[in-house]
């Protein structure tokens, strides 16, 4: 499967790095775009879908929770999966993401391999 | 009181900057003035809980360099500190606020860390000093260039 991925970070040095590690893991990514909030990721796959969204959680404008919430109103992006991808601690707010259907994650900073078994994980194969 | 010890900090810095960015870091000498100095770029993130604090991250050119060049996988001579140093600052301010709030929740369970923002030379100094109140402070180098982290009680 080719699989069109979104990088939704504030850090420009991360969403760089990010897409690095798509392409080290050795992901078949017909298609990386990024975003830097959440605002800018839901007009992103409004435009054009995405298979994943690798998502941050903490960023300006509009976050990752608002972004996991405004992404469930809308039924054209049901299809869409979500993996955080973050600095996140608080375990509390990451049982939140999980009570909100995000369940799959990885902690920043983190190895190709590990994003490779989280799309594995995500879509059966990679 | 920050329970985190100096030594724990410095482990945390070390292991974090060689899984991001394969950096591998020793402790330095040099003073906060003498970083400060020679700063490319300062950020600080707050982590509030039951107790407040403020990571303050300073770094060197170099070591700018180093660990942007290590995060996206390209010679140090293709960075540039000036488009990358406040970004690559803010970034280990963000990952090291995030393992700070790992390791203290035990005892905070509860701590939310803030976005990073750029500080001044004032600031970053400021924060140094504030640490030696209850907060912590370690600096890092390597061959390339030098790093200083504190936190400092808010």
């Amino acid at each position: 499967m080719n699989y069109r991925i979104l990088i939704v970070d504030d850090s420009p040095l991360l969403r760089a790095t990010a897409r690095r590690a798509v392409l080290q893991a050795g992901v078949d990514a017909s298609q990386i775009r990024e975003a830097p909030n959440g605002q800018e990721a839901l007009d992103a796959l409004r435009t054009q879908s995405a298979d994943l969204v690798l998502l941050d959680i903490n960023m300006p404008i509009m976050d990752g929770f608002q972004f996991v919430e405004e992404k469930a109103k809308d039924p054209a992006l049901a299809d869409v999966k979500v993996a955080l991808v973050t600095t996140e601690g608080n375990q509390k707010r990451l049982a939140r993401m999980t009570e909100l259907g995000v369940e799959h994650y990885l902690r920043k900073p983190f190895e190709p391999e590990e994003l490779r078994s989280l799309v594995a994980n995500l879509f059966g194969d990679s | 009181m920050l329970t985190v010890s100096t030594d724990g900090l410095q482990d945390l810095v070390s292991n974090a900057l060689e899984r991001m960015a394969f950096v591998f870091v020793e402790p330095c000498g040099t003073t906060a003035g003498e970083m400060i100095a020679c700063a490319a770029a300062h950020s600080s993130i707050e982590l509030r809980g039951a107790k407040n604090y403020v990571v303050t991250v300073t770094a060197t050119p170099g070591f700018v360099q180093e660990v942007a060049a290590g995060m996206m996988g390209c010679d140090e001579s293709e960075i540039d500190v000036d488009d990358h140093g406040s970004a690559t600052v803010s970034e280990l301010a963000n990952i090291f606020g995030g393992e700070l709030v790992m390791m203290m929740a035990n005892e905070d369970e509860g701590m939310l860390i803030g976005l990073p923002r750029d500080v001044t030379d004032e600031d970053a100094g400021g924060a140094a000093d504030r640490a030696g109140d209850g907060g912590r402070v370690c600096m890092v180098g390597t061959e390339s260039g030098e790093l200083m982290v504190s936190v400092s009680p808010d």
